[in-house]
């Protein structure tokens, strides 16, 4: 039987080429015009896909909730995937959500390494994006539109001025042993907030020597096994401890308590206003916070998308306010606590 | 006949004991490099400390023995039903700390008794139907606390800090007191020797007229009991519970289970070995901890001791065939 030759392959004369060439050239023009201006249309009814971490931790969970609420209220057309710290899973529903042809992505990398390539698929296929939470280094900012998100660093140097003003109010003076308990080694807020912390109490306290630190993995059994340790090591030198997140900073109270030490004695500055820093600065076990409130970083990631959607440049690098909390201003943690 | 079997038992738990012995002088060992080598090792603070970070833990390489045993390998579902019971125990603490713990236990036992039908009687797969079963509870956490921190609202001090006459933590009583009841119920009953015959062989077993399913899901109430309770001493901590607590617990319990050289094959060791696993691989990771060594290398450590028991007792099992 004789292969048949296809109608097209047969008829494309070097003309028709030229033809069928400019009119695919003048419809990926059309296209691309298309495009832009659904991506400048105003915020309502756009459509806006949020590529998130997980439903499982308190904080993610509440960043997605306020996000949800903002996107409501401005009529933005939703769509979430939620991956569980998985970078291979996120990176695919990346290209899934490009292949929706959203007006535009929100993004919180399970991975801010990892997330470079998908970054750069995003902004080849011309959607605007904001990048929430995580920041990835800041040479790949040409790929995403805004980041907002916490400030890790001035997080952990608020941590230290608060460190500074304990030991003073609890008189200690301006010298003294303290520990850490960080968080997930390697992961941003860990590196940035111990740099930010220890880089603080340098120039501000140089008193005030880090003695220990060791992880808790954002993990408060973990964390309470890792204080146990470090309270072992240094006993009762120890005048203070920065953990940097209040979940952790839960289990250096109970291992603090199991060693027979009272907290309430200690300088304790956890990070985050989570419900159990909340609940441990209200009864006085432990001395301060670092606000830093997923409500807030929802909210900001969605004013973010609304104003791209609106037309508006916003800057490139917007962070969350972190300011300190203790027992006089606690009431500012109400909104990231969902009081 | 029975003779036979008897002496068969015997012979094999025999032969199995090199491992758990060897990890008691190790253990030994450990707690008198950490004498000599960091100065407050042993004072009553720290010794609480291992004795804290062993409680949860045993508890579940106790409840884990029981599915080891029965040759079914791992519940892989005991970090997401600790998890749960976090959430339950944080939300039922304001009826009191019993009542807490009687829902916990109510909770594991209907986990577990599930897994046990889906496992015992319809025979699936059980690495498959555990872990199935560990993202259907996952899923209802979630449902139930929105991925929030539940804070209790009542006083679990007793059980998170508490100690038996100002000496002994109360979770510790509450650990060896689980793991001597049980360790006697699998060496001494009828449940205990049909539980090891089924790890031996199932289908001789079977043939035998041993209870099979019965047994089997006797054995996996006893373990997701057992990982509820331990979801209960996390949460007993701070009076809090969320999903994220106890993440690891499958993994922990599975090494103290394998270390102190419970086969995986089924039908051998003791319950109590677990304990023995348990408290080396406390005393291994405290060590690491006071001496200061980086994340990187107590990770390193903790995982090349597990690798080594398995190699060890895969050399002993070979040595025992020939």
């Amino acid at each position: 039987m004789k292969p048949e030759i296809p109608f097209a392959q047969k008829h494309l004369t070097g003309l028709n080429k030229v033809a069928i060439f400019s009119a695919w050239m003048m419809a990926t023009a059309t296209l691309s015009v298309t495009t832009s201006f659904s991506a400048n249309a105003a915020a309502k009814d756009a459509k806006v896909i949020l590529l998130t971490v997980s439903e499982e931790c308190e904080y993610c969970s509440r960043h997605l909730q306020s996000f949800r609420q903002k996107a409501q209220e401005e009529g933005i057309s939703l769509k979430v995937k939620i991956t569980n710290f998985d970078p291979a899973e996120q990176a695919s529903q990346v290209d899934q959500a490009i292949a929706e042809r959203p007006d535009a992505i929100v993004l919180w990398p399970a991975d801010a390494s990892a997330i470079v390539p998908s970054l750069r698929k995003i902004k080849s296929a011309g959607i605007p994006l904001v990048v929430t939470n995580s920041l990835p280094d800041m040479k790949y900012s040409k790929f995403w539109d805004v980041y907002t998100g916490p400030n890790d660093k001035a997080s952990g140097g608020s941590a230290a001025k608060a460190m500074e003003q304990g030991f003073n109010e609890k008189g200690y003076g301006e010298a003294g042993d303290v520990f850490l308990v960080v968080g997930v080694p390697g992961t941003p807020p860990q590196i940035g907030r111990e740099e930010g912390f220890k880089q603080g109490l340098a120039a501000d306290a140089p008193g005030i020597q880090i003695k220990g630190a060791q992880p808790g993995n954002w993990d408060q059994t973990k964390a309470s096994e890792a204080a146990s340790a470090l309270f072992t090591q240094f006993g009762t030198k120890v005048k203070g401890v920065y953990a940097q997140a209040d979940n952790m900073m839960a289990g250096v109270i109970v291992a603090a308590q199991r060693a027979g030490i009272d907290p309430s004695k200690l300088v304790l500055v956890g990070s985050n206003c989570s419900i159990e820093g909340v609940t441990a600065i209200e009864s006085g076990t432990q001395y301060a916070t670092v606000l830093q409130s997923p409500v807030q970083d929802g909210e900001y990631a969605a004013q973010a998308v609304v104003d791209l959607l609106n037309g508006k440049k916003p800057e490139n690098v917007r962070y969350l306010p972190q300011q300190i909390i203790t027992k006089a201003n606690v009431s500012e943690c109400n909104a990231a606590v969902g009081r | 006949m029975t003779s036979v079997i008897g002496d068969l038992i015997k012979q094999s738990v025999q032969g199995d004991r090199i491992q758990v012995n060897g990890i008691k002088a190790v253990s030994l060992l450990l707690i008198i490099w950490g004498y000599f080598s960091v100065e407050n090792f042993l004072t009553p603070a720290n010794l609480s400390a291992i004795m804290y970070s062993v409680s949860a833990i045993g508890i579940a390489a106790v409840g884990m023995a029981f599915i080891t045993l029965s040759g079914n390998l791992f519940m892989l579902s005991m970090a997401a039903t600790a998890a749960l019971s976090t959430i339950v125990f944080a939300s039922t603490l304001h009826f009191g700390l019993p009542v807490a713990l009687l829902s916990v236990s109510v909770l594991g036992i209907l986990i577990g008794s599930i897994q046990g039908l889906v496992v015992g009687a319809a025979r699936v797969n059980p690495i498959i139907a555990t872990i199935a079963v560990a993202s259907i509870v996952m899923g209802i956490g979630s449902y139930i606390s929105g991925g929030m921190t539940v804070i209790g609202k009542g006083d679990a001090s007793w059980l998170g800090i508490g100690k038996f006459a100002s000496l002994v933590p109360n979770q510790l009583v509450i650990f060896l007191a689980f793991a001597i009841a049980a360790n006697y119920w699998v060496e001494r009953t009828r449940f205990g020797r049909e539980l090891r015959l089924i790890g031996l062989n199932p289908i001789t077993a079977a043939y035998s007229g041993i209870r099979v399913p019965r047994t089997l899901v006797i054995a996996f109430v006893v373990a997701g009991f057992s990982a509820a309770l331990a979801g209960g001493l996390f949460a007993s901590q701070a009076s809090q519970g969320n999903l994220k607590m106890a993440a690891g617990l499958d993994f922990d319990a599975i090494a103290a289970v394998l270390v102190a050289g419970i086969s995986i094959r089924g039908g051998q060791g003791k319950i109590i070995d677990a304990v023995y696993g348990a408290i080396f691989l406390a005393l291994i990771g405290n060590l690491l901890l006071v001496h200061g060594l980086s994340f990187e290398i107590q990770l390193m450590v903790k995982g090349a001791v597990v690798v080594l028991a398995v190699i060890v007792a895969a050399l002993i099992a070979r040595g025992k065939v020939r």
